[in-house]
């Protein structure tokens, strides 16, 4: 599976952040930390809802862990292609 | 990271110091150890088939891997410390409740009990998880964990995670990885504390914070933490979180953000209103919960992490509401941003610890992850039990997307249950109108119920009261009762007849003299019968009578007379009418003269004119007329069965409007009025005999007058059946006195003279909660509102202006309409009526009694008179001495208010000279007791006067501050000074006020237990920390009496630790090493005194048999291992004796501490102390340079200063100061005539590099009497060494010596 398959991309992910904390998308840089952009655990809660409903298996907690995009996009793309991919619902 | 205990002292050695997160959870359970209050717990609910093996296997699962569990905490003299106990964590517990008739509610009050019982943080375990059985497919699982282990977060992860492995039991899947080490979460801690972000979070907050204003609560009284809360729930509805949403999405708020916001703008409809401040946008300040997870390694740890910050939001309610959101929303995103920075960290920094400084108001604390877990196979219901102290009152809001609780906590000490559900309820209703809503000001605060209930149920006073005046009231009863006694003034009695008589003469020659309705006549006489005849005549020729004061001839008295413009005055011949046209007629003229029938008043007409402080600097004359105190006088008639047999006394001056009801009521219900001759309303024993000779049965006092009458013993045992307080707030204390010593009922009063004496009322049992007795109810024909600045009505329990209306309401203000119309304006709840503005601040309970709580202004009331602060003020400026003045009301040492000027005076004026020209300008009531000049006031940010900053009046204190007694208080007197690091404490010291922090208090309290035996307990030393008070309880409490004179004295609390002895030096005592023990943790500090303190006790021969006998005594207490000694001064020779004896013995020295201390040698030539030199050395074992001090010679003297520096060496016993002088003069003869022997050891020694120049006293002389000597340079003097400056780098270096000895010797207990 590319990543161009996958329910939630990683451009997704990138532009549906920079929505909640109100910036352009390209300023969402994969390194920077979120909670510095402004980002707060209810927009987390408010994305994972989000995505939650193309994918299974997000947990919110691992998010909260995770302190910038490239961490999050890894726990994505596992709950895609990881073992407990079969439950993404499909569309 | 830092270690801080051994093994040996029961800790292990990986105990560290407690987190940020924690401190200030210890402390707050440190003060009250036995509160429960900081166990979080919850019940899930459980419903079907429950597999308990499987439950127990998640729950024994998730205890091994969230290591918090298995915490442990201990105090050490460093600060607290925590460790994780091997195999520390708690097992399921199984209790069976299905035999039980009713298991459900059992298990509720069960596992409330469970929630609500304290745990041992050292013993463990600090958390429980127990399963309870109701019936065979009916279980709760209840969870408690101590908040030092887990925050609410932690508390989820931990639930979810017992969830998630028991589906994957039952279900044979695999379980996901379980929870992090607890390590991360202390590694993430310590990553942000060395981070440049927290610096700069911390200059965001001080700067965010510089000007935080003092933080009022929405409940009277001081936030202190209670064992447990009120809770009130209320679901909103699903339309409530639908339009929550579409407001969230039109203003780009998260929805919680928008509660928050929401939350904000009704604390602001529940604060007191602020002077000055009436309609302005309000600042509140509300506690913040941060989860303080996101984007942390220690997210998903079980641990306590979350962090309070102050948001503030200024509420402005006229502003459109989305824009006010949006600005409130970037409010909380910068918080957020910078939310890593501890509360607890901003709390010290600014200092505010609690109490009235604290650094927020109520929390508002919003839970959007609380899904209830999903069980497989069950249906589950979650229920929070505790989640936190509540110190004053918490919003919590608790959802998962699909519901949303509204959930109210609060302290109970300021909430009643009542109010905590009406806080829910309104908060619960001002959100649901809020989310449709364009301004905040369209609000109500109030539901449509409690309005209603608030402005009419509640004033449904109406009464019948006939339309008339009192002068046809007493005419009535002259006619019902004519031979009955009327009036007593000494051995005069007059009859109602005789009354009648007398009075109407006099009302026929005012008649005669053209005085009648509409006019006034000022009555300016001491209480005599005169002084009833006139007020008498006055009215029944229909005029109102204008009370001054016969012994006030000021400028004051001079402008109420200009103002009222009398046709006559009814004075003694001398009276001094100023500028005034109007005639004076004296008593002695009253039976002369023509006379006329006077028309008599009618009920509209004016019945008297009371002139008040007025705040513009002149008083304002008060215009009551007759059918308003006809209300009033009918009211207590009929209320208090006041009528024939009665016999009320008459005390209060005229131009109180207490007297009013004194003067008027006896003669209208048959009753007697008896005189009390003047100057008798301040002697407590000429009233307590007047009462009893003259069988007084009604009078009255100001509550302040009241304690002083009980205070008297002439008061025991009187009877009074009615007594009537008022004037100003009536202590609960004193009610509760009143009912002691006198047998009789005690009713409260309220009401201001605009309104006819009084309003409400309310008897006082004494056993009221809070502290005063309440004002009661109105009175018949009465309404009261509570408003806000917008007047609105404020919630039950909340501040709010008082407000009257009603038939009692005064006419106004002779001659100033438009202050008049400002203090009067309409009834917004009755069309057409008047209400009158009280300034007075009151809260009402929820069965609608009110109870006074301040003013709203700057008026005042000194015994019972009211005074507009302004008006003094005003008097000031006019004396022309003065540039700029303030007057406070302030308490004086023994709590009673009196006047405070501080004053920038003119050039050349002093204090005096302003007292003299003021008082010709005020009565003596309104004189300040204290003028203190100032040379420029302090400003608050805005540039206002800054009140609360003005110093207290110390100047011209009446009383000169009293030494410290002797005994507990000299004790104490020495602990706070040692830890507060003072010179000097007085009885007065308050620990907090002096510096004090939380980490002192604990130290003092260890201090304390050490000294007294006793610990007071750190809850204690916070209610009482005035030092006096503290000694009191200390006393009270049955503190072990250890004077602390004896030959062995425990300086630190005798732990299993190696003993130190530290041994006295040339007086005996070994007290100075008290400030050792503090920075010696792990070791017993024992000190050795003298046995020359006894002064029976026999001289030693000399020094090496004293040291022998010292030895003894060492070896006693530490009979094995190395022995560690120090010694300063000539105390430094003797533990180097006791060392070269102990060697002799076969003992080895792990230390040998010189401070300060030179061989004999250096002695052997100079001459011995005299007793003088000997007393003198008093003071340098109290610390002090003897040589600072020429002039202190005598004993007396010497004790005298002693004891006004607080050294609780001035009160020792006088055979004890003997001993002292004994010691010192026989200690230094032993010195003298002292071979030092050689010693094997090593000496530390402590050199004081100041005192020693040209001396030939070097360090280098132990040389030849040790085995080698290492120095310790400090730059100070010889008294200096066991000063608190220098104790830490000594006892660093003693700490290192000893901790090298015991690894030279001893295995160490850790490698």
């Amino acid at each position: 599976m590319t990543q161009d398959e996958l329910l939630l991309g990683h451009a997704q992910m990138q532009a549906d952040i920079a929505e909640q904390i109100g910036i352009p998308p390209h300023e969402v840089e994969p390194q920077e930390s979120l909670v510095d952009l402004g980002l707060d655990s209810i927009q987390v809660m408010t994305l994972l809802m989000k995505w939650g409903e193309k994918i299974e298996g997000l947990d919110f907690s691992r998010f909260m862990e995770a302190e910038t995009l490239e961490e999050w996009w890894a726990i994505a793309e596992a709950a895609q292609t990881g073992p407990a991919a079969g439950k993404a619902a499909v569309r | 990271m830092k270690q801080l205990v051994s093994q040996s002292q029961g800790y292990p050695a990986a105990a560290r110091p407690l987190c940020d997160t924690q401190d200030g959870i210890w402390y707050a359970q440190r003060r009250d150890p036995g509160s429960p209050t900081f166990m979080t717990g919850q019940a899930l609910w459980l419903e079907g088939p429950l597999d308990r093996a499987a439950l127990a296997r998640a729950v024994d699962q998730v205890c091994a891997e969230a290591e918090c569990l298995s915490l442990r905490f201990a105090e050490t003299a460093e600060g607290p410390v925590q460790w994780l106990e091997p195999g520390g964590a708690p097992r399921l517990a199984f209790r069976d409740l299905s035999d039980d008739p009713t298991p459900e509610a059992s298990a509720r009050a069960a596992i409330l009990a469970e929630a609500q019982a304290p745990v041992d943080l050292r013993a463990g375990p600090i958390a429980g998880f127990t399963l309870w059985t109701l019936a065979p497919d009916r279980h709760v699982l209840s969870e408690r964990i101590h908040h030092l282990a887990a925050d609410g977060y932690a508390m989820v992860l931990i639930t979810n995670r017992i969830a998630a492995l028991y589906n994957a039991f039952v279900t044979g899947s695999p379980a996901e990885d379980g929870f992090p080490p607890y390590e991360q979460a202390i590694e993430a801690e310590a990553r942000y504390r060395d981070a440049p972000k927290r610096e700069k979070d911390r200059a965001y907050w001080l700067e965010a914070l510089k000007d935080l204003p003092e933080i009022e609560g929405m409940a009277p009284g001081d936030p202190v933490a209670s064992a447990w809360f009120h809770r009130h729930e209320v679901a909103l509805g699903t339309d409530t979180l639908e339009r929550l949403r579409r407001v969230a999405a039109d203003t780009g708020l998260s929805w919680p953000d928008v509660l928050c916001a929401l939350s904000a703008a009704y604390t602001a409809r529940c604060l007191p209103p602020v002077p000055g401040q009436e309609g302005a946008p309000r600042e509140v300040v509300l506690g913040v919960p941060l989860m303080n997870r996101m984007g942390s390694k220690a997210a998903r740890v079980p641990s306590t992490l979350v962090n309070v910050l102050p948001l503030r939001l200024v509420v402005d309610e006229e502003a459109p509401l989305a824009d006010w959101l949006k600005e409130s929303g970037a409010a909380m995103a910068a918080l957020r941003r910078h939310g890593k920075y501890r509360g607890e960290a901003l709390r010290r920094e600014l200092g505010r610890l609690g109490g009235q400084r604290r650094l927020h108001g109520p929390l508002v604390n919003v839970l959007p992850f609380d899904a209830t877990p999903k069980l497989a196979g069950l249906d589950s219901q979650l229920q929070i039990l505790g989640a936190g102290s509540v110190d004053d009152i918490t919003f919590c809001f608790r959802g998962d997307g699909q519901s949303l609780l509204v959930q109210c906590d609060a302290n109970p000490a300021l909430y009643s249950k009542a109010t905590t559900r009406g806080h829910a309820a309104r908060l619960a209703a001002f959100l649901e109108n809020a989310l449709s809503a364009d301004r905040l000001l369209d609000l109500p605060t109030l539901t449509p119920e409690e309005h209603q209930r608030h402005v009419t149920t509640r004033n449904a006073t109406d009464h019948p009261v006939p339309e008339t005046s009192l002068a046809a009231l007493t005419e009535a009863q002259i006619a019902a009762t004519p031979q009955a006694p009327a009036l007593v003034f000494g051995a005069e009695t007059l009859s109602y007849a005789e009354l009648d008589r007398r009075s109407i003469s006099l009302a026929r020659r005012l008649a005669a003299r053209g005085i009648g309705r509409g006019d006034t006549v000022a009555v300016a006489l001491p209480r005599s019968v005169a002084l009833i005849l006139a007020l008498q005549a006055v009215m029944r020729c229909g005029a109102a009578y204008v009370p001054l004061d016969p012994e006030d001839a000021s400028a004051r008295r001079a402008d109420m007379l200009d103002r009222a413009a009398p046709k006559l005055i009814l004075a003694e011949a001398d009276f001094d009418a100023a500028a005034s046209d109007a005639p004076v007629l004296p008593p002695e003229d009253w039976d002369e003269g023509e006379e006329a029938t006077p028309e008599g008043p009618r009920p509209g007409d004016p019945a008297y004119v009371l002139f008040t402080s007025g705040s513009t600097g002149t008083p304002k004359g008060v215009v009551i007329e007759h059918g308003a105190i006809v209300n009033r006088l009918l009211w207590m008639q009929a209320e208090y069965g006041i009528g024939p047999g009665d016999r009320v006394l008459q005390k209060t001056p005229a131009t109180f409007d207490v007297s009013v009801w004194e003067f008027f009521l006896p003669f209208l219900s048959g009753a007697t009025l008896v005189v009390a001759p003047p100057g008798a309303h301040r002697d407590p024993v000429a009233l307590a005999g007047i009462i009893r000779d003259q069988q007084i049965t009604v009078l009255h006092f100001v509550p302040s007058m009241l304690a002083l009458f009980l205070a008297a013993p002439a008061a025991k045992g009187l009877a009074i059946p009615k007594v009537f307080a008022s004037g100003e707030a009536l202590p609960v204390t004193l009610a509760r006195q009143f009912h002691q010593v006198i047998t009789g009922r005690l009713h409260n009063l309220y009401g201001p003279t605009e309104a006819a004496v009084d309003v409400t009322f309310r008897e006082g049992q004494g056993d009221e909660p809070g502290a005063s007795v309440p004002i009661g109810t109105p009175v018949w024909n009465t309404r009261c509102y509570l408003l806000d600045d917008r007047l609105r009505p404020v919630p039950d329990g909340v501040t709010g202006r008082l407000w009257l209306a009603g038939r009692q309401l005064a006419r106004g203000y002779l001659g100033q309409p438009e202050l008049t119309a400002e203090r009067f304006p309409e009834d917004p709840f009755d069309p057409g009526a008047r209400m009158y503005d009280t300034g007075d601040l009151a809260t009402m309970a929820p069965d609608g009694t009110i109870t006074y709580q301040g003013r709203a202004d700057f008026q005042v009331k000194i015994r019972g008179v009211r005074i507009e602060l302004g008006e003094v003020e005003d008097a000031l400026a006019r004396t022309g001495l003065v540039a700029q003045s303030a007057v406070l009301a302030l308490p004086d040492h023994a709590g009673r208010d009196r006047l405070v000027a501080y004053v920038i005076a003119q050039e050349g004026a002093t204090p005096a000279t302003i007292r003299d020209a003021l008082s010709s300008r005020l009565p003596a009531m309104m004189m300040p007791a204290v003028i203190v000049p100032l040379t420029a006031f302090p400003l608050n940010p805005s540039g206002k006067l800054d009140r609360k900053a003005l110093p207290a009046p110390q100047a011209e204190a009446a009383s000169p501050v009293r030494p410290l007694a002797p005994g507990a208080e000299s004790r104490l007197g020495a602990l706070y000074a040692e830890v507060l690091g003072l010179s000097r404490v007085t009885p007065e010291t308050d620990f907090f006020a002096a510096g004090g922090d939380s980490l002192m208090a604990v130290r003092l309290s260890l201090r304390i237990e050490e000294v007294f035996g006793s610990d007071p307990g750190l809850g204690t030393l916070f209610e009482a920390p005035v030092l006096c008070d503290l000694a009191r309880r200390l006393e009270q409490q049955g503190a072990a009496h250890d004077d602390g004179l004896g030959p062995v004295v425990q300086l630190s609390s005798g732990t299993a630790g190696p003993k130190l002895f530290a041994i006295h030096p040339a007086g005996g005592i070994a007290w100075c090493y008290r400030g050792f023990a503090a920075h010696l943790p792990g070791v017993d500090l024992v000190g050795l005194q003298s046995p020359l303190l006894d002064p029976a006790a026999p001289l030693p021969a000399d020094l090496d048999s004293l040291a022998r006998a010292y030895c003894d005594r060492i070896e006693a207490l530490a009979p094995e291992g190395p022995l560690y000694l120090m010694g300063w001064s000539l105390g430094g020779i003797i533990a180097h004796a006791i060392a070269a004896e102990a060697e002799a013995r076969g003992r080895h020295l792990g230390l040998l501490a010189l401070l300060d201390a030179y061989p004999s040698q250096c002695w052997r030539d100079e001459p011995e102390p005299d007793e003088g030199a000997a007393i003198r050395a008093l003071l340098a074992i109290a610390g002090h340079d003897p040589d600072a001090y020429p002039k202190l010679v005598s004993r007396e003297d010497i004790l005298g200063f002693l004891r006004e520096a607080g050294h609780p060496l001035g009160h020792l016993p006088r055979a004890v100061q003997q001993g002292v002088v004994r010691s010192v003069q026989q200690t230094n003869r032993l010195v003298r005539s002292h071979r030092e022997r050689p010693v094997r050891a090593r000496v530390l020694h402590v050199h004081a590099t100041r005192d020693h120049a040209g001396t030939g006293r070097s360090p280098q002389l132990w040389q030849e009497h040790c085995g080698g000597v290492d120095v310790l340079d400090l730059d100070c003097h010889h008294s200096d060494l066991v000063s608190l400056v220098q104790i830490p780098e000594i006892t660093r270096e003693i700490r290192d010596f000893m901790q090298s000895s015991r690894e030279d010797v001893a295995a160490p207990p850790q490698a």
